[in-house]
C-alpha cells in the first residue's frame, strides 16, 4: 500500500519527500493539506535544510504506528538523544516548530533550553536574549531583596 | 555533536530567523526579510537574541518557580508579565503536564528535629521536603513560619495546583499557602473552630471530631468543610441544626457559608477526605452495619451517596477501611483482619463499578520486619489499620503511608518486598504535589 507523499522544500532549496501522515504532524503543513495547495510542493522559507532533517526525523518517530508501539521511556530515551545538540541548533529547532506549528516538538524544545539556562544567573540570561535592564541599582536591589531566597 | 554549518571561502547570505512569517507558498522566490552576511571565517549563529519574545516566555514558562522568581530581576517588563494571572495560569498548566512524567511527593512536617535550639521552636513552623517519586532523592526543604501558632494540632489538605490548607482546629489559625513561593493568606476562622472554643482540654482529649477539611478547585478555589453535629460545636443560635454541617469558605467574598442541605449520615472521623474527579468523598459512620460513601459535586455544592460499593468494604469496620485518591481516581481499600492483607479497589469514572489496582501483603513481606519498624508501627492495634497508598509509582511499585507512620514505604506487589523511601517522625500530610506560582487566590 502506497502513501501519499508531499515534498517538502527547505529555505536553502532542497527537497525532501515525506509521506503525508508524518508531515501532517505540523499544523501548519496539516492546514495547506487541507487547502490543497500542496500540488508543487511546500517551500518553507523559514527553515533551513539541516533544521528540516531534524524536524522530519523527530516527525517520523513520533507517527504512531498501530504494529510497532514505542513504550514512552522508550521515546524519553530517544529524546534525549535527539535533543543532544548544540544550543544555538536547539534554538533554530525551536523557531521551526513554532513556525510549523509542531505541539510536541515545541514543548520538547523549549524545554531542553529552560533546563540548560534555568541555573544561570539574571545577568547571563540578559546577555542571552538581548534584554534590556530598565531597572535602577536601587530598584533591583530591592526586587532582588524582595525574593532573597530565590538566589540562595 | 554536528557543527552547526560550515564555513566557505565565500560569503553567503545567512537566513536570520524573525518573526513569525506567513508562509509563502506560491511565491517560491520570497526572500527573508533582513539577510545577514557572514564573513569568513566566522561560524553562522542564530543568536538567541533573534527569538521573539513570545517565544522567550515559553521557554520561561518552562522554569521552575524558583529560578522564575530570579528573573524578575531581569527587566520591569518580565518582572510584570511572571506575576500576571495569565502566566501563573499557563506555568500551571505546563507544571501538571510536566509532573505526569516527573511525579513528585510533599511530606509535610511539624519541625525540623534535626535544628537543635536553645529554646523550643514554637510550633508555628512547618517544613515542605519535596521528593522525587521514582528516585525517591530529596529535591528540597522548604521551613516556613505561620505568624499564628497552632496548638499543636495541625491539619493539612491535599495539594490544590501546588496550593496547601493548613489549619488548626484548636487555635483557630487558617491559611493557605503556597511552599514554592512561599506565599501564604491567613484566612478567617470557620464557624467550627470559633464554636470549639469551648471545649475543654479534657474534651480535647477525648474527641473525634472532623478535623479535616477538603481544599478544591471548581471555577474557583474552595475549602469544604463537613462535619457531624455535636455539643462541641453545638450552636445556641441554630438548635434545628441536622445530623452534620458543611461550612464552605469563598475565597472571593474572604468568608465561609454554610450549606442547607447536608447529608444525614453521621462522617466517620478517622478518615480524611479524598479529592477526584470533581468530587470529595468521606466514610460514613456504619449503619445498620453498613458504610456509605458521601460524594460532594464541587461545582453543583451538591450530595450524594455513591450507589455501589464493593459489599465486603460496605460490611466493613471503618477502622479498616481506607479511602484515597490515585491518579485522580477515587480508590478504598480494606485491610482483612485475619489475614491482614488489603486490597486496593478503584472507581471507575462512570461511578458503577470498581476494579482491583493491588493487594498488598506486609506480613509476607521477605524484607525483615524489624528493620521497617519505625516507618510503620507493627503493634496489633495499629496492623489493623490499612496502610494509604501515597502514589503509584512507573514500574508498578506502590508508595505508601500509614495512619500512625512516620515515613514512607515503596512496595512491589510482585517481589512482595519493601523497600524505605523516607523516615522522619511527625510527618502531618504525605502527598503527591507539583509546584505552581499561584500566589493570589
Amino acid at each position: 500500500m502506497s502513501s501519499k507523499m508531499i515534498v517538502l522544500m527547505s529555505s536553502d532549496g532542497q527537497s525532501f519527500e515525506v509521506e503525508e501522515a508524518v508531515a501532517i504532524q505540523s499544523q501548519t503543513i496539516a492546514h495547506m493539506v487541507e487547502d490543497d495547495c500542496v500540488a508543487d510542493g511546500i517551500p518553507l522559507a523559514n527553515v533551513e535544510s539541516k533544521i528540516l532533517v531534524k524536524v522530519i526525523e523527530y516527525c517520523k518517530k513520533y507517527h504512531v504506528d498501530e504494529a510497532n508501539p514505542i513504550s514512552e521511556e522508550d521515546l524519553n530515551k530517544w529524546d534525549e538523544k535527539f535533543m543532544d545538540l548544540e544550543q544555538s541548533t536547539i534554538f533554530e529547532l525551536i523557531l521551526a516548530a513554532n513556525y510549523l506549528n509542531i505541539k510536541s516538538l515545541f514543548d520538547l524544545t523549549c524545554q531542553t533550553v529552560a533546563d540548560m539556562i534555568k541555573g544561570k544567573t539574571p545577568e547571563e540570561i540578559r546577555s542571552t536574549f538581548n534584554i534590556e535592564n530598565d531597572f535602577t541599582p536601587e530598584e533591583e536591589e530591592a526586587v532582588r531583596k524582595e525574593n532573597q531566597w530565590a538566589f540562595e | 555533536m554536528e557543527p552547526y554549518g560550515t564555513v566557505s571561502a565565500q560569503s553567503q547570505p545567512l537566513a536570520t530567523i524573525v518573526t513569525r512569517m506567513a508562509c509563502s507558498f506560491g511565491s517560491p522566490h520570497a526572500r527573508p526579510l533582513s539577510p545577514k552576511r557572514r564573513r569568513r571565517n566566522e561560524k553562522p549563529v542564530i543568536a538567541p537574541s533573534s527569538l521573539p519574545n513570545d517565544v522567550v516566555e515559553e521557554i520561561f514558562l518552562r522554569f521552575p518557580v524558583k529560578a522564575l522568581f530570579r528573573l524578575k530581576t531581569l527587566s520591569k517588563q518580565w518582572r510584570s508579565t511572571i506575576e500576571s494571572q495569565s502566566f501563573e495560569e499557563r506555568h500551571l498548566k505546563i507544571a501538571e503536564r510536566f509532573h505526569a512524567h516527573h511525579p513528585r511527593v510533599m511530606v509535610i512536617t511539624e519541625k525540623d528535629p534535626l535544628k537543635l535550639l536553645p529554646r523550643p521552636r514554637p510550633d508555628a513552623d512547618i517544613g515542605f521536603r519535596l521528593f522525587c517519586l521514582e528516585s525517591g532523592s530529596l529535591l528540597s526543604f522548604i521551613l516556613l513560619n505561620f505568624p499564628q501558632s497552632f496548638a499543636n494540632y495541625i491539619y493539612v489538605s491535599g495539594c490544590c495546583d501546588g496550593l496547601f490548607c493548613v489549619h488548626s482546629p484548636r487555635s483557630q489559625a487558617m491559611y493557605v499557602v503556597n511552599p514554592a513561593t512561599r506565599w501564604l493568606r491567613q484566612l478567617p476562622p470557620a464557624r467550627f473552630q470559633i464554636l470549639m472554643q469551648k471545649a475543654t482540654y479534657r474534651d480535647w482529649l477525648d474527641m473525634k471530631s472532623v478535623f479535616h477539611l477538603a481544599f478544591v478547585k471548581a471555577n474557583d478555589y474552595k475549602l469544604v468543610w463537613l462535619y457531624n453535629s455535636d455539643k462541641y460545636n453545638a450552636d445556641a443560635l441554630s438548635p434545628n441544626e441536622g445530623v452534620t454541617k458543611c461550612e464552605v469558605f469563598d475565597f472571593r467574598a474572604n468568608s465561609w457559608r454554610d450549606l442547607t442541605c447536608t447529608p444525614s449520615y453521621r462522617i466517620f472521623h478517622g478518615q480524611i477526605p479524598a479529592c477526584a474527579n470533581g468530587s470529595v468523598y468521606w466514610l460514613t459512620e456504619p449503619y445498620n452495619d453498613k458504610i456509605e460513601v458521601v460524594a460532594f459535586d464541587i461545582h453543583a455544592e451538591s450530595f450524594r451517596l455513591l450507589p455501589k460499593i464493593k459489599p465486603a468494604i460496605a460490611g466493613s469496620d471503618p477502622m479498616h477501611i481506607d479511602m484515597c485518591t490515585l491518579d485522580n481516581g477515587l480508590c478504598m481499600s480494606k485491610r482483612e483482619p485475619n489475614t491482614l492483607v488489603q486490597e486496593i479497589w478503584r472507581l471507575k469514572s462512570s461511578e458503577d463499578s470498581w476494579e482491583k489496582i493491588c493487594t498488598i501483603d506486609l506480613l509476607s513481606c521477605s524484607s525483615s520486619r524489624t528493620q521497617f519498624r519505625d516507618e510503620f508501627y507493627w503493634d496489633k492495634q495499629d496492623l489493623v489499620n490499612p496502610s494509604t497508598p501515597v502514589a503509584l509509582c512507573k514500574n508498578k511499585t506502590i508508595l505508601l503511608s500509614h495512619r500512625y507512620s512516620r515515613g514512607l514505604l515503596k512496595y512491589d506487589p510482585l517481589t512482595k518486598s519493601l523497600a524505605s523511601f523516607y523516615q522522619r517522625p511527625l510527618s502531618r500530610r504525605k502527598v503527591s504535589y507539583f509546584q505552581s506560582l499561584i500566589s493570589h487566590i
